[in-house]
């Protein structure tokens, strides 16, 4: 009973609060009827009123209520017992300030005057929604404050607990982004900071937003990087489109150095168990070196000659490259699960999630995808003659249908109702035009750019014959190589090389798998590598790495020092 | 070829599928948001907010008088039985 008391009270001086706010809410003159009320709006209150008095009287008072209304009041009666302790009133609590600070902060920047008005009515709405919260809030903390203060402090206790056991992680992970950010955000173009701007793909992709964000009309048939430049620049950090282009293609950077961590500490992590500290470091520091990584460049060096003709992996002037990247490689990992399922395991929405992936993927960029689709449907095409079990579900679902549907729209886009360059176009076979156009030498410079894959493939051959994830990263750079040097656009599109991004994704992945692969292989060795002497193979491996790493630092050093002339 | 390993566990790559996911739910919804006239998301919200709390209102309501009416019924069958 005291609980009621409570409530009722706090229900009271909400009661109060809003008939105060009521009077001294400003009339609205267009719609004005009574109090500022126009009339529609007094009858849907008073309609919604009286059906809420009239159920809670027919609730409270009706002896013979129906099975319904008993069973709904019972299941109310057990919701609430359960969400005693902390996420009832959490959820008031939260819905109740994200609405009020919502409206009121609405209230106060909106300039329209007529829909000003309807928002002074809403604060009325807010008041009660918030008076409500604090109502039950009041009465659920008044209730069961004996179990509140022990939840709390056990809760507490918990998550100081969680955090003092994954300190190396959380430094680990927070030094990542930091580091990321200090790499990733100098070399990107336009450089904001003086004014110029030398990244044409840059400008391009942000010209397309601003003109997207005007005409509502999608300028290219991959538009999901003007999206997110559209939606960024109207929560307005900054009214320059160039630099929102550029944290948002940053905010990319981070998510894929994030998801190679967790790649790379999941391989990292049987070596060094029980080492955390050397564990989450190293982890690092190979996450950021696959971040780096570049085509074995050395010899052509002194002809300043770092990317044409190689396969890049890490270019950072493309910002719909950098969007793709962090999603290729999330579908990659759930394309891989296709193939390690296990029948009647796993979440029903598995498939959802893939096919927003697919779809998310091929809206940045139809690069991976095109590779993806017949590198699986190869590989699953393997599996049944294996008779192994298939999420078939996974693979149409998530990755055939929608690609097809997305990949089908976009050629029809792109090549029949183009709005962008306005000019018949097409995709041909033409091996090699594209790239002997802007270099020579391009056998070896392709061996170059694949090295460290390759040699890890050939040292370990044997097992890396039968390693999933090893395999459909080559399939996939396979057709992803396949498209970069065998086919082309017609017309305009001709000379931007459009697939030339299949490889470098493809590649990206292959590297990423691959690394694992060589740190899976040594994890024996690396477990006790103070006590027993490397082995050939893996210092081997360290070395083309270290080949890789160490053209990836030049290439960014130029980005970074000349990006007029950065030696490509 | 082995199927067993895979280069993340299920649950890490469902957390790390979620974030690039969001953020474009995120973005579309601003875009929806920013788009639409001010009036339709207006009424859209009230509409919401009116529908949602009318219903907490009810389960809150139905819930207190429900426990006062157990009390009250207890304590009146009590008061009989000492009779």
């Amino acid at each position: 009973m005291k609980t009621i008391r409570y409530f009722l009270l706090t229900g009271l001086m909400e009661g109060i609060a809003v008939l105060i706010f009521l009077f001294a809410t400003p009339s609205d003159v267009e719609r004005a009827w009574l109090l500022g009320y126009s009339p529609l709006r007094w009858a849907l209150a008073l309609w919604a009123g009286q059906g809420v008095l009239a159920f809670l009287l027919f609730t409270v008072l009706s002896r013979q209520r129906p099975a319904w209304l008993t069973l709904l009041s019972n299941r109310f009666n057990v919701g609430l017992r359960n969400a005693r302790g902390f996420s009832l009133t959490v959820l008031f609590m939260l819905a109740g300030m994200i609405s009020g600070v919502y409206f009121v902060f609405l209230t106060n920047t909106i300039t329209d005057t007529q829909v000003k008005g309807y928002f002074q009515r809403l604060l009325l709405l807010v008041v009660w929604i918030i008076a409500l919260c604090l109502q039950a809030l009041v009465a659920i903390v008044l209730l069961y404050w004996g179990e509140h203060w022990p939840a709390l402090r056990r809760w507490s206790s918990r998550v100081g607990h969680a955090l003092a056991q994954n300190k190396e992680e959380i430094l680990a992970i927070g030094l990542l982004l930091l580091v990321s950010v200090a790499l990733f955000w100098p070399v990107k173009y336009p450089d904001v900071k003086t004014g110029t701007l030398y990244g044409w793909d840059y400008v391009v992709h942000t010209r397309f937003a601003e003109r997207m964000a005007e005409s509502r009309r999608t300028e290219t048939s991959f538009f999901l990087y003007e999206l997110l430049v559209i939606a960024a620049h109207l929560l307005k950090p900054t009214s320059n489109y160039l630099l929102v282009s550029k944290l948002v293609a940053l905010i990319f950077d981070l998510v894929t150095a994030v998801i190679a961590y967790a790649i790379v500490r999941k391989s990292v992590n049987e070596i060094f168990h029980n080492r955390k500290w050397l564990l989450a470091l190293t982890s690092l520091a190979v996450t950021l070196s696959v971040t780096l990584v570049a085509p074995v460049s050395v010899l052509t060096w002194g002809s300043h000659n770092l990317l044409f003709g190689y396969i890049g992996i890490n270019t950072t002037h493309n910002p719909t490259y950098l969007l793709l990247k962090p999603l290729a490689l999330l579908l990659f990992l759930n394309s891989l699960e296709i193939f390690t399922y296990q029948p009647g395991s796993g979440s029903r929405i598995r498939w959802f999630l893939t096919a927003l992936l697919t779809i998310l993927a091929s809206l940045a960029k139809p690069n991976y995808i095109i590779c993806l689709l017949p590198a699986l449907l190869l590989l699953a095409f393997y599996w049944l003659l294996k008779k192994r079990s298939l999420d078939w579900q996974r693979l149409i679902l998530g990755v055939i249908l929608p690609a097809m549907i997305i990949l089908g729209w976009q050629y029809l886009a792109t090549y029949t109702t183009d709005r962008v360059l306005r000019a018949e176009g097409g995709i041909v076979f033409a091996p090699l035009a594209v790239y002997a156009r802007d270099s020579g030498m391009l056998l070896p410079k392709f061996f170059l750019s694949i090295l460290f894959p390759l040699s890890v493939y050939a040292m370990y051959y044997k097992d890396a014959s039968k390693d999933i994830s090893l395999n459909l990263a080559w399939l996939n750079f396979f057709f992803g190589a396949f498209y970069t040097y065998m086919l082309a656009e017609t017309g305009l599109r001709f000379q931007d090389g459009n697939f030339k991004w299949s490889g470098q994704v493809t590649l990206f992945i292959l590297f990423i798998a691959s690394v694992v692969f060589f740190l899976r292989q040594n994890a024996g060795w690396l477990s006790g590598w103070l006590e027993k002497k490397p082995d050939d193979a893996f210092i081997a491996g360290v070395i083309v790495f270290g080949l890789h790493l160490v053209s990836g630092v030049l290439f960014y050093y130029l980005q970074l020092t000349q990006p007029t002339n950065p030696w490509w | 070829m082995k199927s067993e390993q895979t280069l993340v566990d299920t649950r890490t790559l469902r957390t790390l599928t979620w974030l690039p996911v969001l953020m474009v739910i995120g973005a579309v919804i601003v875009l929806i948001v920013n788009y639409i006239p001010a009036w339709i998301i207006i009424a859209a919200l009230e509409g919401i907010f009116v529908v949602a709390f009318t219903l907490i209102t009810i389960a809150v309501n139905i819930s207190y008088f429900e426990s006062a009416y157990v009390c009250a019924k207890k304590k009146s069958d009590a008061t009989k039985s000492q009779r």
